[in-house]
């Protein structure tokens, strides 16, 4: 078998070779796959020697193939010149205005046999050149060597998308049910994962994960904010060996109080004092927490009981950071509780807020608490009612939020980052539409790593009931810098 | 030590005007904020952000004009938020754009009113003009106009005119060399919209005016008659020789509805037509509850709804109760209508601000005076030769006199009187509380030391103050010369407390009123503990009003600093103290560091911090004689997106000698 180099369209059909497959195809004469350069972005400092590098990015590739066409004719010749040209044009058109479609050059070398064997890469432009004698000797023989030259994006990607295995209970499930509740509720999570090194991610960068989001269950709210975290930096490895939750009535202070509509049936009730002071605090894990946090970045997501203690706004809430209970370390921004949403946003901690060797798998860490400071800008103290707090790790991070009516029973939210596109469209097919804006990073999935990705979700009315639910599922294409 | 890694931003729009939700931004634009800045007042300050996109594509960007944009990191945090101020698009060789700095939908003209020919007028304004189409679009916007040259009927000319070419954002155009397909937003901070509104305010007064029923009985009840040279009653109803003499009374019935009322004559006998002789005065009623005042120069008339201060053993002095508004303010002027009685040439009037004590008046503390010299005359109107009947006040004659009002400190002398009783500078008023003002007079404007403190009170028959009362609702107190027992009186003191506002709470005051819906609030950390005025012309912009109130600072002399977070709250503050929250460094390598040690990820752009330097300054250096240079307080920050680096500019580095308190500039 020879190398297979071709252009093709979005729909991965062919639409040139560029090797010898029929007769009437040009024969691939040379053609190397070129590596993106680095552009690093460093500190240096000219009183010290070397320097920091803050960020090391690749660039889109410009490459050539050399390739000879031989034709029946010279008319068969021009066919494909312009055939080629063509797809460059409509490239460049695709990239300017968004009409058409992308096309990629597709490429397998010669024997190799492993899984997803086509790999593409988006052409961002391209031209062909004669050779120099094309016109003289060989053109009667209507044997032409031309020189095709293309930009590309920096990385190969599989052809074809890969669907990932992924559970919250157990592999090979697909799509996952995860329920709006961090604990197990009914047998599924707030979580899909793939722990497993059997269904591992492949490629050798990161790729964007294609996730459907689908509401398959009757809704008398429809879902309109998702937060979704990804864990993949777990210093085991093992992104499980993460405690994201800590469940209100886990707090130290408060008046545990019992709730139907509470995650693990309680939620902490406590008070917001006019003047801002301690509202409760919780004792974080040496090894779950702190040691499998990592120094990593958390979102953390609140949810507050409204219905049995409403929650009445304007309240400033502060988390805070100590070692033991009091010594704070850290102290983040006042958070304003303007609207009576469920779920909130509390801001990011570093956990622990610190550069520490969590690789060195014998280090234990001290003991931290997170504590939650609050004051009522009301003139008076308030009740609030804490149902838990979700360590959402950031190793990446993506909120969907809708534009007006949120994701409507029997439709899904398509989520791809890698073609720049969030829609939404009926599990069924069809009917695609577009009311969610979508902000963060994408989610990106490690090669060889595991990963669990959290959901927490409101409500366009802006509940978040724990018994809600929504269908996950992940694939994506495996992403390398050369082949 | 690990880097942090530069983040990839990513930009969200709201919808216009109302904010209310996030709008889906077609994946054939790509925005890529470019760099964004953060001030100490104010917050999020600009932002440049560029648009890459199709012709088509970018074309739609020409209508995000005053839509809220949020940038936000990979990590979901928001670093920086605003409104879209202008949109610049490169078509070409073209570069069009679209700014709302100088659109204008709401517009007045000031101007100065006066004849022609003449070389002074007063000022007026035409009301405002405005356009519901643009208002509701992008909000109101107004810009007030000033002309020197202008009339009423040309200035609303002016302003219409202004109107129609200013309603809509004002497009520019401009052919330059270079040859390109982009687009970049500016957006700025809503802050800056403190700029789109101007700010008027009444002074914050406790007020009583009702004129109740005061009146002016004139010569159609009684008259003076110039030819027999005497009173009498203009219906002819009195008996011969039907004039008053010496000691009659003379008792007025039915005029003002609220029973029997007894003046007298004068001590002298009016026997000829001079002025003098006959002049009659003010007296009480018998029950001592009520006062009639006769012009001078002639019985042109009796007026009731007065009171006198100082001129017998009745009204030595007079006391009115007050409450305090909340919240808590501080006193910034008394005006009581009032006005002398013939010419006292020795007495002044004093009003004196008092505790509550169970009722009454209680101790000082605060007070104010007139002399005699503010008042002009002897406080009542002259009247005109000619028939008296056809005299008819244009206006009352009693006008507000307004006293400035200190507070009185022990072994302060203010107005030559020692005080023993200690307030300080300013008169702050509690809450709530009931405070009276008292009127009195001393003897002589002369006299110093604690004699003038004890003549307050002191009467004189015949020179002497008058104030004006409704005499138809509430009480006030008396204090006779026999004192020492207030007495109380069916009537109201009219008076006018004028109110100095806390600085902050203006503030607050201000956006509320102003700012909204551009901001949700205010939220007032630190009460400056500084007090002004009030009130404001509305020649100024909210913006400008706000800049002064903070650069006021607070009674710490400390300043205050302003930002409007991402919910859109005005979050008033006061910059902390050296050493106070987290110990931020910065060391050569350009890379803040908190006090553990970590990057502070340069996104966040952070302002209102501490900084101290380490490792800059070379050891060798000699600083003890120059300013110094660490910590210093970061005013004003700006992320550049392409660098990665942070361009970061102190405020002037503290005085040993002031601490961290303002300087000037």
């Amino acid at each position: 078998m020879a190398h297979v180099l071709r252009l093709a369209n979005a729909g991965a059909t062919v639409v040139q070779n560029l090797n010898r497959v029929a007769s009437t195809d040009p024969h691939l004469m040379h053609y190397v796959p070129v590596s993106p350069t680095l552009t690093p972005t460093e500190y240096s400092e000219v009183l010290r020697n070397g320097g920091e590098t803050l960020a090391t990015t690749r660039r889109n590739v410009t490459e050539s193939a050399v390739i000879r066409l031989e034709s029946a004719s010279v008319t068969a010749m021009q066919t494909i010149v312009q055939a080629i040209e063509n797809i460059f044009i409509k490239a460049e058109e695709w990239q300017r205005s968004g009409r058409g479609e992308p096309y990629y050059i597709q490429f397998t070398p010669d024997g190799y046999t492993g899984a997803n064997e086509l790999w593409r890469s988006e052409i961002l432009n391209g031209r062909l050149e004669l050779g120099q004698e094309s016109i003289d000797l060989y053109w009667g023989q209507k044997k032409v060597e031309v020189l095709v030259t293309w930009t590309r994006r920096f990385f190969w990607e599989a052809a074809t998308a890969v669907a990932l295995s992924i559970s919250n209970t157990g592999d090979n499930v697909t799509p996952v049910v995860v329920t709006n509740n961090p604990i197990n509720a009914g047998g599924s999570y707030n979580y899909v994962k793939l722990d497993t090194p059997g269904s591992t991610v492949l490629g050798s960068i990161p790729a964007p994960a294609l996730m459907t989001i689908r509401k398959t269950t009757a809704v008398t709210s429809r879902p309109g904010s998702f937060y979704i975290g990804a864990n993949v930096w777990a210093p085991s490895g093992e992104p499980g060996d993460f405690t994201p939750l800590l469940q209100g009535e886990s707090a130290v202070t408060g008046v545990s109080t019992a709730s139907g509509t509470s995650s693990g049936g309680f939620y902490m009730a406590v008070t917001v004092p006019v003047d801002e002071a301690e509202i409760t605090r919780w004792a974080l894990d040496g090894t779950s927490q702190v040691k499998q946090g990592g120094g990593r970045f958390f979102r953390v997501l609140a949810r507050f009981s409204n219905t049995a203690v409403p929650i009445v706004p304007t309240l400033g809430l502060r988390l805070k950071l100590a070692l033991g209970t009091s010594d704070i370390v850290w102290t983040g921004p006042e958070v304003l509780i303007t609207t009576d949403r469920t779920l909130k946003d509390l801001g990011v901690i570093q956990l622990p807020p610190a550069n520490l060797p969590f690789y060195e798998s014998s280090t234990t860490y001290g003991t931290y608490s997170l504590l939650l400071f609050g004051r009522s800008l009301t003139g008076s103290t308030k009740s609030l009612g804490i149902d838990y707090l979700q360590l959402t790790p950031l190793d990446s991070y993506r909120v969907f939020e809708a534009a007006a009516f949120g994701l409507d029973q029997n439709r899904m939210i398509v989520d791809d980052p890698a073609r720049n596109m969030v829609y939404q469209e009926a599990i069924a097919g069809g009917s695609l539409s577009n009311v969610f804006n979508v902000s963060g990073s994408p989610i990106w999935l490690w090669p060889g790593r595991a990963f669990r990705l959290h959901f927490l979700w409101s409500l366009i009315d802006g509940t978040a009931p724990i018994t809600d639910a929504v269908e996950i599922g992940v694939s994506y294409r495996p992403r390398r810098l050369t082949i | 030590m690990p880097p942090i890694n530069l983040p990839a931003l990513s930009v969200k729009r709201y919808n216009r005007p109302d904010l209310a939700g996030v709008q889906v931004i077609s994946p054939r634009l790509q925005l890529r904020p470019d760099s964004y800045s953060w001030s100490v007042i104010g917050g999020p300050d600009r932002a440049t952000i560029a648009v890459l996109g199709d012709v088509d594509a970018l074309g739609e960007v020409l209508d995000w004009l005053r839509c809220g944009i949020e940038i936000v990191d990979e990590q979901g945090t928001a670093v920086w938020w605003g409104y879209v101020n202008a949109v610049r698009l490169q078509l070409g060789a073209v570069e069009f754009g679209v700014t709302l700095e100088n659109m204008a939908n709401t517009v007045r003209v000031a101007y100065t009113d006066r004849l022609v020919g003449s070389q002074t007028g007063e000022r007026q304004q035409t009301a405002w003009a405005d356009d519901d189409a643009s208002t509701s679009t992008y909000g109101i916007k107004e810009l007030q106009l000033t002309s020197d040259v202008a009339d009423a009927a040309s200035a609303e000319a002016l302003r219409d005119a202004t109107l129609a070419s200013l309603l809509y954002p004002v497009p520019t155009w401009r052919v330059g060399d270079t040859n390109d397909l982009s687009g970049t937003l500016e957006c700025v901070g809503w802050w800056m919209t403190g700029d789109w509104r101007y700010y008027a305010e009444s002074p914050v007064t406790v007020a009583y005016t009702a004129q109740g029923d005061h009146a002016y009985y004139s010569a159609q009840s009684i008259s003076y008659d110039g030819i027999q040279s005497y009173i009498n009653d203009s219906a002819s109803a009195m008996p011969a020789p039907a004039k008053f003499s010496e000691g009659d009374l003379l008792l007025v019935t039915g005029v003002d509805r609220r029973g029997a009322w007894v003046i007298q004559g004068p001590s002298s006998t009016p026997a000829a037509p001079t002025p003098a002789a006959n002049t009659f005065k003010i007296l009480e009623d018998v029950s001592g509850n009520q006062v009639f005042g006769l012009g001078e120069g002639g019985f042109s008339q009796l007026e009731n709804g007065l009171t006198t201060v100082g001129r017998n053993a009745y009204r030595a002095q007079i006391a009115q109760a007050f409450t305090a508004p909340t919240p808590a303010a501080k006193l910034g002027s008394i005006s009581v209508w009032v006005r002398t009685f013939e010419n006292p040439t020795s007495r002044r009037l004093f009003l004196d601000l008092r505790v509550d004590n169970s009722g009454n008046p209680g101790d000082t503390i605060a007070t104010g005076f007139n002399s005699r010299d503010e008042y002009g005359h002897s406080g009542s109107q002259e009247v005109p030769a000619g028939d008296p009947s056809d005299f008819v006040p244009a206006a009352p004659p009693m006008q507000a006199r307004t006293f400035r009002i200190r507070g009185v400190a022990s072994g302060v002398t203010y107005g030559g009187i020692v005080y023993d009783s200690y307030i300080g500078e300013e008169v702050p008023l509690a809450a709530g509380s009931t405070y009276w003002l008292v009127l009195s007079t001393n003897q002589d404007e002369t006299v110093s030391g604690t004699n003038g403190w004890s003549t307050r009170g002191t009467v004189d028959g015949s020179e002497f103050f008058v104030a004006q009362i409704d005499n138809t609702t509430g009480t006030y107190r008396r204090l006779d010369s026999g004192g020492p027992t207030w007495v109380s009186v069916t009537g109201t003191v009219l008076h006018t407390v004028a109110l100095k506002g806390q600085t902050t709470k203006q503030v607050s005051d201000i956006v509320e009123s102003d700012l909204l819906p551009f901001l949700a609030g205010a939220i007032i950390e630190t009460a400056s503990g500084v007090y002004s005025d009030t009130f404001r012309e509305g020649d100024q912009t909210v913006r400008t009003e706000l800049d002064d109130l903070l650069a006021m600072g607070t009674s710490n002399g400390k300043r205050l600093l302003a930002t409007v977070t991402r919910e859109r709250y005005l979050r008033v503050y006061e910059e902390p103290a050296i050493g106070a929250g987290p110990a931020y460094r910065l060391r050569t390598d350009g890379q803040l560091r908190d006090q553990l040690d970590q990057i502070v990820p340069p996104q966040f752009c952070p302002v209102g911090i501490w900084v101290r330097l380490i490792d800059v300054i070379p050891m060798t250096a000699d600083i003890s004689r120059i300013g110094s240079p660490s910590p210093f307080f970061v005013d004003w920050a700006e992320y550049s997106v392409q660098t990665g680096r942070l361009r970061i500019e102190p405020k002037a580095a503290p005085s040993p000698r002031d601490g961290d308190r303002i300087r000037p500039g």
